[in-house]
């Protein structure tokens, strides 16, 4: 059996040198870089990948919109949340927030293993890789604290990055084919909070995470002029 | 992914249109991704985020909010012209209720003359249109003034130990090009050349300075005139900066190299009416001892000075909309929502608008603010010449694709 893969509660802090801001996007894009590495339990980077993101689905656009009128309760909007249930959303200091602790499968980047081409449409992941709370456990990634950068920019992009670790410690290899992010929204009525998925991304071939190995997802969203 | 048009529409006083033009916005910029992170992190009030406001000021903002509080962080929606936009931080806000108003021309859709490229870290339009009915400046003309009442009074400047500044709110927008000051000095006094600074306030309801400068210029020694009771000398600001209507601001005049006796002095009144400034603290007399670490007011007297400048001409700004969402029949894309705003132009002349962009407000929890931050911007070209009588309609829609 192999030893054990270290799990790291919280991924290195994804601060960006202006210097290193990738720029996948075209003037006047505002979306996100999608960025894959895959490391030993060494810390030898075994595969490495960025792309842009498929990104927003409607939910990222609905959300936008209610804050920018911004919708109150007294009026409502409704959103589509993970479990299809479509809920009353207003403005809220709540919404968009993602931020996530270890195990927590309710906000922060998701992962799943359907290759289904992305719709605006989606509410949610389709197949979802679960959090694995008790390794080894077949088929389950441990998700890490997520970490949020302060934005950075350069001559023509502004960003900040989503970082999250999924550590293989399942004792199989497992394949990532969907990549989410998950976040809040408040209903103001009810005094509670519910998920709603902002971008899901699906990796062409898929992204495999040996045994032993741990993935780094970084969302870098940004805009460029 | 996120792209937006821009269309800017010209219409006649019927409504009939003349001209439209469309094109791909460039435009969000650095302040759109940085209330985006405050969100996403959920920045709490013990630790705020520091962004950079419309008139260039540090500002602390957060995500935070209490119970069923609104927080209207990303509000573009706004009221039109001078009207004020409430917009609130996620606290019971009545007490602060000047806190938590921004005119509704500073927030959403603005238009101006300006033609420099685009950047990220743009905060403000290079030259913004202002509210009003105000036509072209050919030549600099006098904004806020304070010139009667001279009552042979006059506070020392010199040092460190005494810096002397004046508050004002400007009510129409303008590009300061120079400041006026009624001061003297002593036969024999070498006070050393005069530094006169444009600095924002500190707080919307304090006007001690920010200690951030705008703009600055020089008076020449052998230019402050000698004995009393003095004389106006004009000092020309190195680079004009824009002055927004609504916005209060202050004039500090220093004499770094003088000292208690070498000295200038500048001249009050002990009866002030001049009465644009805060709404908390009313005054526009302020001195610091310690090289501008504190400040202390004394609303009993009035500097005498004048701010001169140009303005560009004016729309009268209508009200920021935003339209209902749509996510069907858009192909190719696949939703799309609209902020839409008019303007009117009954400046009596016809300006140009060369530039475009939008504010959305960012608030903090603690103490009950809200101000503008700029989170697009465009540049028009050719720009689009809107004639005395016409109105400007200039729409934005973000548009998603998957």
């Amino acid at each position: 059996m192999d030893a054990k893969a270290k799990i790291k509660t919280k991924p290195e802090l994804a601060v960006i040198k202006e210097e290193k801001i990738p720029h996948l996007l075209l003037p006047g894009e505002v979306g996100a870089v999608l960025e894959l590495t895959v490391k030993n339990k060494q810390g030898k980077v075994t595969e490495h990948r960025i792309m842009r993101s498929k990104s927003f689905v409607r939910q990222f656009l609905e959300m936008l919109w209610l804050q920018a009128v911004p919708i109150e309760e007294d009026l409502l909007y409704e959103l589509r949340d993970i479990n299809n249930v479509l809920l009353p959303i207003s403005e809220s200091s709540w919404n968009f927030g993602c931020v996530a602790a270890a195990g927590e499968l309710d906000v922060g980047i998701i992962v799943g293993t359907d290759s289904t081409p992305p719709d605006i449409d989606d509410y949610a992941i389709e197949t979802l890789i679960d959090h694995d709370a008790a390794p080894p456990t077949a088929g389950r990634l441990a998700y890490s604290d997520q970490v949020i950068a302060v934005p950075a920019s350069d001559a023509t992009t502004s960003q900040f990055t989503i970082t999250r670790d999924f550590v293989n410690a399942s004792g199989g290899a497992i394949t990532v084919n969907e990549i989410a992010l998950y976040v809040k929204g408040f209903i103001m009525r009810w005094s509670d909070w519910f998920t709603f998925m902002l971008i899901r991304d699906v990796i062409g071939g898929g992204v495999a995470v040996p045994a032993g190995e741990t993935l780094t997802v970084n969302y870098r969203e940004q805009a460029v002029v | 992914m996120l792209k937006t048009k821009l269309i800017l529409e010209r219409l006649d006083r019927e409504g009939r249109l003349l001209e439209r033009r469309c094109q791909p916005a460039k435009s969000f910029t650095r302040s759109f991704i940085e209330l985006l992170y405050i969100s996403h992190a959920q920045i709490q009030a013990a630790s705020p985020y520091s962004m950079t406001d419309i008139d260039l000021l540090p500002r602390d903002v957060d995500s935070q909010g209490a119970g069923r509080y609104a927080k209207h962080n990303l509000r573009i929606g706004a009221s039109p012209g001078l009207s004020p936009t409430r917009c609130e931080p996620g606290i019971d806000s009545v007490g602060y209720s000047y806190r938590v108003k921004i005119l509704g021309c500073d927030l959403g859709i603005e238009v101006g003359v300006g033609t420099t490229a685009v950047t990220p870290t743009d905060r403000r339009l290079e030259q913004r249109i202002g509210h009003g009915r105000r036509p072209p400046d050919g030549a600099p003309a006098v904004f806020e003034s304070y010139t009667t009442g001279d009552d042979n009074n006059s506070a020392p400047i010199y040092g460190t130990d005494r810096w002397t500044a004046s508050a004002f709110m400007p009510a129409e927008s303008h590009r300061i090009t120079s400041v006026r000051v009624k001061i003297w000095k002593a036969a024999g006094d070498t006070p050393g050349n005069v530094t006169v600074l444009i600095q924002g306030p500190d707080a919307a309801d304090d006007p001690r300075p920010s200690g951030v400068t705008l703009a600055s210029g020089t008076i020449l020694e052998a230019a402050i005139p000698v004995d009393t009771p003095g004389d106006w000398v004009e000092c020309t600001l190195a680079t004009p900066v824009d002055l927004y209507a609504g916005h209060q601001y202050v004039i500090i005049v220093q004499a770094l190299t003088g000292n208690s006796t070498n000295d200038v002095k500048w001249r009050t009144t002990d009866a002030p009416t001049y009465k644009r400034c805060s709404a908390d603290t009313p005054s526009y007399f302020l001195y610091s001892m310690n090289a501008g670490v504190d400040w202390s007011t004394n609303p009993a007297y009035c500097f005498m000075f004048e701010d001169k400048g140009q303005s560009v001409g004016e729309f009268e700004y209508g009200g920021c909309e935003l339209a209902n969402i749509l996510l069907t029949g858009l192909a190719p894309h696949d939703g799309e929502f609209t902020i839409r705003r008019y303007f009117t132009n009954h400046c009596g002349q016809a300006v140009t608008v060369n530039e475009a962009g939008m504010t959305a407000a960012g608030t903090r929890y603690t103490t009950g603010y809200a101000w503008p931050f700029l989170i697009a911007h465009d540049i028009v070209a050719p720009g689009v010449a809107v004639a005395d009588g016409e109105l400007l309609r200039a729409t934005y829609v973000p548009q998603i694709t998957v």
